[in-house]
């Protein structure tokens, strides 16, 4: 049977989970492939940190008009709200037993995308990012229907104006495009026809922001027959999520996203995409019957695709965090959750604010001539003289280990001593431009 | 700091305390350069409502569809044909009588999208409606060349945007001129795409602090004279390069958030008086130090905002724009482009009279004597 090495282990855990983790790497070396990726893709945890105390959020206008609060206190309880999600979310990275199921979360953050910017309803987001969870390695034809439903989606995506057409109230077609083009099948599988019908399909679905759920207006619904991709008649909003689900282009498009996740950020291989959207499709969409496709492919495993991803600003913050005992200084008047949310935004990537639909582009995208200063920066922040003591604690491995360890290519400096510190030769390895490849 | 302790400073001490500091050597000792071409762009996030920032106050059309949000002529800065400017634009009034500042109207594009992601992807790549470009307009114009050739202050880079074009992304200038000391020199070439994408551009950051750090361990940080807001600091950063003696064709900074879906009035207002403040203190700052002439400052969004209000005192997601150029060899005093119509509205929105690539078209062929890749006419604004 395919045992697993050390470099195997090191691979999977990187790849599936948060950072170079000594005890599961140890834990899965030498276990067979086959043993470890089950367990991994029938992870389900619904666990987070405590979920912060939140501002009861009606519509901004109700609160500043009926909730006896100024506008200038608004904006400071709001301010205050997102940052407590965000640390509430950082935090729960930090500490989970069971990385893949957050990895899975910030995947479909960076899939179904809304912004808490937006947004504005902290609660909202929050609603959101526990369905991601709870659906994190679950049913993907459950999470699409949810998704549809979901009031933060629908108010990032204005399916809250969403009327008929009589007067000002416009079928919205900002939901019914992301819908066809970023959630399901993907650009140039559809036509602006079948954009403008699905939009009409969703008319009357809205929300109600004081009560914050989904609510269907039957009277802001358009009855009338439509066209969508062949489909001819009266058709409902989950007439066309149905539909979407039956064509191939869905389950394509959502291996492509894998790929990109897990494999490489170069162009997928085409016979691997179509065998692994058979499989997705065949499980009638179960999520790890997907995960474990792209895990046992070979793909996957080979050597070339091996350290040729550039880590996400979370996957550097908080797998070092969870690799290594570190104490990140905080200066007087901060936190170290408040410093590491804020790196996380220096770095490009503000937790529930992605920049646009289509998420953080991720991959190469994630270096420009300002970031990798800061990615470097705050690495030597991260090996501080505060971590000298806790930084004792790790393996007691050569350099050599050391490196093979903690990055995923060869080193481009050259190694340091083995006579140094502890705390030396980790910060040494972690300013090695390789440790920003997973 | 206001302008009117800026004033205040600049008047306490004439010539002797903060001149000679503020001065280049080369901006104090030699003739002006003409080959110095510099454009600031300011991104104004969100989609600025242009309809409120260039009010065409004789139009009672705009009165009708405006019943809570419209401002009375009594209450804006009146220009000339009619049109006036919003009150919180009352800093850059004298740019406006001087002759150093004009108003371009009627800004749009063919087809227009009103995604703000998609409609500012236009905007600064200046693709047609179904083509994405990788490389932002300013970096289309400026390739081949081994100099630096803009730098983006602001979150994105936007126009300036394109993988190993010499633009840079720079946080502050001296934590990149800090930070650059972490990187180490190599020749080292990989197979592995991404890991040369971060040895390039690790290079990259090395190679411009080494050209960067010299000029700017001549000039000091003008952050004192400029407000302590994010734009404040961003232009205060631009206005230290441009000090520096560096030729740096483009910058790029930004303010936000124009997205008033909701309660506009006193958000709006908010936001021009920060825009005005702040580009009052930079044109003062840029004609202290001799480079006002060199100056181009344009802003620009992804679109304007509906020209009827919505029921939540606020504008939804529109179309044409306005916007303002000032520097020292700006054609200033004028509004240029036909007003666009109140009453010929497309979904509630104003439709576009001339088109954006126009005003690139205009900065490459008058102001950077380049061949422009758009073949819009140009605008006589320089």
């Amino acid at each position: 049977m395919n045992q697993l090495s050390f470099s195997d282990a090191r691979h999977l855990t990187v790849r599936t989970g948060l950072g170079e983790e000594w005890h599961i790497i140890k834990k899965r070396q030498g276990r067979t492939r086959a043993e470890v990726i089950n367990n991994l893709v029938r992870s389900k945890s619904d666990w987070t940190q405590p979920i912060p105390r939140l501002t009861s959020w009606k519509r901004w206008s109700y609160l500043v008009k009926k909730g006896g609060v100024s506008q200038l206190q608004a904006t400071e309880l709001l301010r205050k709200d997102k940052q407590a999600l965000q640390e509430w979310w950082l935090g729960t990275m930090l500490n989970t037993y069971n990385p893949i199921v957050e990895r899975m979360v910030m995947f479909w953050h960076n899939h179904f995308t809304s912004s808490l910017d937006k947004v504005n309803q902290p609660e909202l987001i929050l609603k959101q990012n526990q369905l991601f969870r709870h659906l994190a390695l679950g049913n993907f034809k459950v999470l699409l229907r949810e998704v549809a439903r979901d009031p933060a989606m629908m108010i990032y995506l204005d399916c809250n104006v969403n009327g008929k057409g009589e007067g000002k109230d416009e079928p919205n077609e900002n939901f019914a495009r992301e819908l066809l083009e970023l959630y399901t099948l993907g650009e140039g599988n559809y036509t602006e026809e079948d954009v403008r019908s699905a939009a009409k399909a969703f008319t009357g679905w809205s929300v109600d922001r004081d009560k914050k759920k989904f609510i269907f207006k039957r009277q802001r619904h358009d009855y009338s027959a439509i066209t969508f991709l062949g489909h001819t008649g009266r058709l409902s909003g989950d007439d066309i999520i149905k539909i979407l689900l039956q064509r191939p282009e869905t389950a394509i498009n959502i291996s492509k996203k894998f790929w990109k996740e897990f494999i490489n950020d170069e162009a997928p291989d085409m016979p691997t995409i179509h065998a692994w959207a058979g499989r997705f499709r065949g499980s009638n969409y179960e999520i790890s019957a997907l995960m474990k496709a792209v895990l046992n492919s070979k793909a996957f495993w080979t050597t070339s695709n091996r350290g040729t991803k550039v880590k996400s600003p979370v996957e550097l913050i908080v797998g070092t965090l969870r690799a290594l005992p570190i104490q990140v200084p905080v200066p007087a008047e901060s936190t170290a959750m408040k410093r590491l949310t804020d790196f996380c935004h220096s770095l490009g990537q503000k937790l529930f604010v992605p920049p646009n639909p289509a998420g953080w582009a991720g991959g190469d995208h994630w270096i420009n001539t300002h970031t990798i200063g800061a990615r470097k920066n705050m690495l030597v922040n991260f090996t501080h003289i505060n971590s000298k003591n806790t930084l004792y604690s790790i393996p007691r491995l050569s350099v050599k280990g050391l490196s093979t360890w903690l990055l995923a290519t060869t080193p481009i400096s050259p190694l340091p001593k083995e006579s140094a510190s502890n705390r030396e030769k980790v910060s040494s390895l972690l300013q090695d431009p390789s440790y920003q490849l997973t | 700091m206001n302008r009117r302790d800026f004033l205040k400073i600049a008047s306490l001490t004439p010539f002797a305390g903060m001149m000679p500091e503020i001065l280049s050597a080369n901006a104090l000792h030699k003739p002006l350069n003409p080959q110095e071409k510099i454009v600031v762009l300011v991104e104004l996030r969100g989609g600025n409502d242009a309809l409120n920032t260039l009010i065409p106050y004789h139009d009672a059309e705009y009165y009708k569809l405006r019943p809570t949000l419209g401002i009375h002529e009594n209450h804006l800065l009146k220009l000339k044909n009619g049109m006036g400017m919003h009150a919180s634009l009352r800093p850059l009034q004298q740019y406006w009588d001087k002759g150093e500042m004009a108003w371009i109207q009627g800004l749009g594009y063919n087809n227009p999208n009103r995604s703000h992601f998609r409609s500012r992807e236009i905007w600064e790549t200046a693709s047609q409606q179904k083509q994405h470009h990788q490389k932002g307009w300013v970096t289309q114009l400026f390739t081949g060349n081994d100099q630096i050739n803009g730098v983006s202050m602001s979150e994105e880079l936007g126009p300036l945007a394109g993988k190993h074009s010499r633009n840079l992304k720079i946080g502050s200038l001296d934590g990149f001129i800090r930070r650059s000391e972490r990187m180490k020199s190599t020749t080292h070439q990989s197979t592995n795409s991404a890991l040369n994408h971060i040895l390039r551009t690790e290079q990259e950051v090395l190679r411009s602090a080494g050209d960067l750090r010299e000029k700017l361990d001549k000039t000091r940080s003008l952050a004192g004279y400029f407000s302590k807001t994010p734009l404040g600091s961003e232009l205060a950063s631009v206005a230290r390069l441009i000090n520096s003696g560096i030729n740096i064709p483009a910058y790029k900074v930004d303010l936000g958030d124009f997205d008033t879906h909701i309660n506009q009035a006193g958000n709006h207002a908010a936001l021009l008086n920060s825009l005005a403040s702040n580009l009052d203190t930079f044109a003062k700052v840029m004609k202290r130090i001799g480079k006002w002439q060199n100056v181009i400052v344009v802003t620009y969004s992804e679109f304007g905002r509906k020209a009827q209000e919505n029921s939540s005192k606020g504008t939804d997601h529109g179309l044409a724009g306005a916007h303002l150029v000032m520097g020292g060899s700006v054609k200033g005093h004028q509004i240029y482009g036909k007003t666009p119509s109140l009453t010929r509205l497309d979904n509630g929105s104003i439709q576009h009279t001339q088109d954006f690539r126009s005003v690139y078209s205009t900065l490459a062929q008058h102001w950077w004597k380049k061949p422009s890749p758009w073949k819009h006419p140009t605008i006589n604004f320089v």
